[in-house]
Order: C-alpha cells, then sequence, then structure tokens
C-alpha cells in the first residue's frame, strides 16, 4: 500500500489523533500548555520520521510512541525529586487486606476478574474508571507507576531520573499497583456494568 | 490470637489444596510455613515484573500457589493491568472529555503543514540528487571509464607493438646480435655433414621448411645447425666450412621479422670490423649471412 502524501497525512493526523495524544500528554502533565506542546513535538517528530514508519502498527500507536518518548524527556528536563511523603501516606493502606500472620483476609483477598481483557479494551467507561483510579494516586507515585507500566521505561532510567533508589521504586510501584488493583476491582470489576456483568 | 493456626487455605477456596482432609491439611501448613506469606508474596510478585524473579523463588511462588488462589489471582490481575496501561495512550481519547483548544488545533495543523512541505522539499532535492548517482548513471560513468582505460591501455599497447616491431624491423640490431653470436662460436645443435639432414631437424623440430640456399654455399661442407631466440622470433643457424677453415654463418629467420629487406639480387651488404654480412630475402624468410671477409668474397657466394 503506497503512503500517502505526507502533507496530507500529517494534517490528517491532527484531525484523527490529535484529541487522543492531547488528552494522554494531559493526563501525565496535568497543564495545558505543557499537553499542546508535547503534541506539537510529536506530531514534528513524526513528520521528520515519516520515512521510517512502516505501518507495522496503526498510526495512532505508532504516534502514541512518540508521543510517550516525549513525556519521558518531559520528565527528565524537569529532574524532579521525589519526596516520600506519599508513600507514607499509602504506607498502611491495605494492611486490612491480611491477617496478622501475613496471608490474604479470606473475605479481603483479591476477587476474580471474569473481564475478558480483549472486550474491556473495547469499552470506554473502563478507560474512564482507571483514568479515575490513576488520578487518585499521588502525584509521584502516579509519575512511577505511568512511566513504568505505561511508556515502559526500565526500572533503572526511572531511578536515575527521579533520584531514587531501587527499593523505592520498588516500594512506590508495588503501593501503586495495589491501590489500581483495588480501584479498579471496586470500581469496575465488581460493578455490575463492569467486568463481572 | 486463636489457638489452631491460621488456615491460608480453607475448604471451599479454589486453591488445588483445601484442608479437606488431613493429608491437604498437614501439606497446607507446611507450605504455609516454607513459602513466602502472601504480604511478602505479593511484594515479590510486582517486583517480578521489574526485574526476573531467581528460580527458587518461581519453584516456591508456584508451590504457594498450590494453598493460595488469591496470590495467583494478583499475579494474573498485575500483568492484566500492565496490558491495559500499555494500550491506555491508544484510548485515552475515551478516557476523559478534555477538548483539545481550537487554537492548538490550528497551530498543529499549521506547523505540522509547514514543516511536512519542508521535508517534502527536502526529500524531492534529496531524490533529483540521488538520481544523479543512481545506478543507470553510475553504470554509464563506469562504462566511459572503462572505454578510457581500454583505450588508454589500447594505445599503449599499439605503442609498445609499434616498437616492437620498430625493433624487429631494425636490421642493424639483428645483424649486430647475429655477429656478435657468431664471434664466440656458438655450439650447434645437429652436427652433421649432410644438408639435407640440418635441413629436415630445422623443419621438424622448428618448423623452419622452404629455406634457399645459395648454390655456392651448398657446396660448402655443411658443419651442423642451431636455433636461437631473437626478439621474439626463431632464428635458425646453418654453419658451413669455409675452404680456408673458417666458418660461414647463415642465419634464417621468418619473413615477417624484417618484411622490407630486398630479394638475393640486391642484397644489403654491411661490415663490421672484420665481418661482412649480406641480408636479403625471399617469399617466406629473411636471411643474413655473415663471414669473415670482404665483400667481395660475399658477394661471389651469393651469386648465381
Amino acid at each position: 500500500m503506497n503512503k500517502p502524501d505526507l502533507q496530507t497525512a500529517a494534517e490528517h493526523w491532527v484531525d484523527d489523533h490529535g484529541e487522543c495524544l492531547y488528552r494522554f500528554a494531559l493526563m501525565r502533565v496535568r497543564n495545558q500548555d505543557v499537553a499542546e506542546d508535547l503534541v506539537q513535538d510529536t506530531f514534528l517528530a513524526a513528520v521528520r520520521g515519516y520515512e521510517k514508519f512502516g505501518g507495522r502498527s496503526s498510526e495512532r500507536s505508532w504516534l502514541c510512541g512518540i508521543l510517550k518518548n516525549k513525556i519521558v524527556d518531559h520528565f527528565r528536563k524537569l529532574g524532579r525529586e521525589t519526596s516520600f511523603t506519599d508513600v507514607e501516606f499509602l504506607s498502611d493502606e491495605f494492611s486490612e487486606k491480611f491477617v496478622s500472620v501475613g496471608f490474604w483476609n479470606h473475605d479481603k483477598g483479591p476477587h476474580e476478574w471474569k473481564a475478558e481483557a480483549d472486550q474491556v479494551m473495547h469499552r470506554s467507561e473502563f478507560w474512564q474508571t482507571m483514568r479515575d483510579c490513576l488520578a487518585k494516586l499521588p502525584q509521584k507515585v502516579r509519575d512511577v507507576f505511568t512511566m513504568r507500566e505505561m511508556d515502559d521505561v526500565p526500572s533503572k532510567e526511572i531511578c536515575a531520573l527521579l533520584s531514587i533508589t531501587d527499593s523505592n521504586l520498588w516500594v512506590m510501584l508495588h503501593r501503586a499497583r495495589m491501590a489500581l488493583r483495588e480501584c479498579l476491582e471496586m470500581n469496575w470489576f465488581d460493578q455490575p456494568a463492569g467486568g463481572n456483568a | 490470637m486463636p489457638e489452631e493456626p491460621y488456615n491460608p487455605s480453607p475448604i471451599g477456596n479454589p486453591s488445588v489444596l483445601a484442608r479437606r482432609n488431613w493429608w491437604q491439611t498437614k501439606l497446607v501448613i507446611f507450605i504455609g510455613k516454607h513459602t513466602p506469606k502472601c504480604r511478602e508474596m505479593v511484594r515479590i510478585l510486582s517486583k517480578s515484573l521489574d526485574e526476573p524473579m531467581p528460580l527458587a523463588m518461581r519453584i516456591k511462588k508456584r508451590i504457594h500457589y498450590l494453598i493460595c488462589c488469591w496470590c495467583q489471582r494478583y499475579e494474573e490481575q498485575l500483568l492484566y493491568m500492565r496490558k491495559t496501561a500499555r494500550a491506555f495512550a491508544e484510548h485515552a481519547d475515551e478516557s476523559s472529555n478534555a477538548v483539545v483548544p481550537d487554537e492548538a488545533k490550528g497551530r498543529w495543523k499549521e506547523v505540522v503543514s509547514a514543516s511536512a512541505r519542508v521535508m517534502q522539499g527536502w526529500s524531492e532535492k534529496m531524490e533529483i540528487a540521488g538520481r544523479k548517482f543512481e545506478r543507470p548513471h553510475l553504470m554509464w560513468t563506469r562504462a566511459l571509464l572503462l572505454t578510457t582505460i581500454t583505450a588508454i591501455v589500447a594505445v599503449g599497447f599499439v605503442i609498445a607493438w609499434t616498437n616492437l616491431v620498430r625493433q624487429k624491423a631494425s636490421l642493424t640490431d639483428f645483424r649486430d646480435e647475429m655477429i656478435s653470436f657468431a664471434k664466440v662460436d656458438p655450439t650447434l645443435e645437429m652436427r652433421s655433414s649432410d644438408l639435407s639432414e640440418l635441413m629436415t631437424w630445422l623443419a621438424t623440430t622448428h618448423a623452419m621448411s622452404g629455406i634457399t640456399i645459395p648454390e655456392k654455399v651448398k657446396s660448402m661442407e655443411p658443419v651442423g645447425c642451431r636455433t636461437l631466440r631473437f626478439r621474439g622470433n626463431d632464428v635458425g643457424l646453418i654453419c658451413f666450412r669455409r675452404s680456408n677453415g673458417r666458418r660461414l654463418h647463415l642465419f634464417v629467420a621468418d619473413r615477417s621479422a624484417f618484411p622490407r629487406l630486398p630479394s638475393r639480387n640486391y642484397a644489403e651488404f654491411l661490415a663490421q670490423g672484420e665481418w661482412m654480412t649480406a641480408a636479403w630475402a625471399d617469399r617466406e624468410h629473411t636471411y643474413l649471412m655473415a663471414i669473415q671477409s670482404d665483400q667481395p668474397v660475399l658477394q661471389s657466394l651469393l651469386s648465381l
């Protein structure tokens, strides 16, 4: 299949994927101006790299991949330091899930998620729930989690980027995963309209 | 604190092992004691998403799952969350209602179009530049280069060949060299006093046939013959013994070596020291006769 003319293709990107890229960028950086700039940089990088786009992935996946890199670059430039106030905030939140000897409390252990993963992904309500659950995470913990799980940045790089140790990273990721899992279960999978429906 | 140890796998839970009988109860307690507790296991499972889990721990995890369906679920759910998180960006437009400001959208289009135009212009220039070096043109250049080299080599060859021909055609060189050779009284490869025998030897071993020897020379006593090389040509040498005991040397080469020589009646005579030479040619051969004498003697030998 022939590639469309670059200028035409680039204008289509703005119409077809601009909204998606902007919303993702905004969710990540929580600043409209920065999000707009990141999306613009993404489109410019896509124009420059269009020749290399082999069509192996969808156009949107390709653009999202570029945007994720731009977001990581943004955090890299910020060079922010992470305090552990947020981690401390989360430290004992799920202690009631376990009995004193360390096993799961049988009534509060993970429920079975019956959702067929691929079906869930086609429901916009799921993504809204996920965004809401992510939004509940303390900001710095969310930054660490999104970088690791959404952008697939290697752990070592995140440590270097945020000037934190490996153990701090693992603690933050563990708490974030636990919180997100709990939130998704409560607000989606255990709901009649959710995955169990 | 209950007296009975906490039951990690109560009856009715979907784990492989539950305390359904004495044997299973013992096994559940044993596994619960010797594998990480669930609180620790969830930390380990989370860490395993960021770095590989050691083999021993993987085995313990599998054993632990026998009594704990919750940890197994937890791991499955972590993996599911990772999968959905990776796909989140592509569904970000479904996750919120944030609207792109019109001004931003307009700016993106403007900037992106301008950049695309520049890139297209650039790639067109690259294409034009690339065309100059593309294969057919390159092949034409190569062909021209090869032709030039071939022409130079051919010219060089012609010059060299011309020089060679000139050298071959230089009777003076031939004469000088043959006299030098005759002076050393060369060894003869075939010795015989029978002229026909010598002629046969030359004809069979060096394809030299059709040699015409002047009658007066024929009447002399043949001594022998041999061949030698002069500038790429075979030269036959037949020696005769003169009445004074000295040798007469008759050198015979192919006609092409000295094509411009006159016939025997108009032979070229040239003296060199005490040696006198006569050179002539017939249809097939070039002849050079050398004796230690003067021109009249040599002339008389050539006369019919």
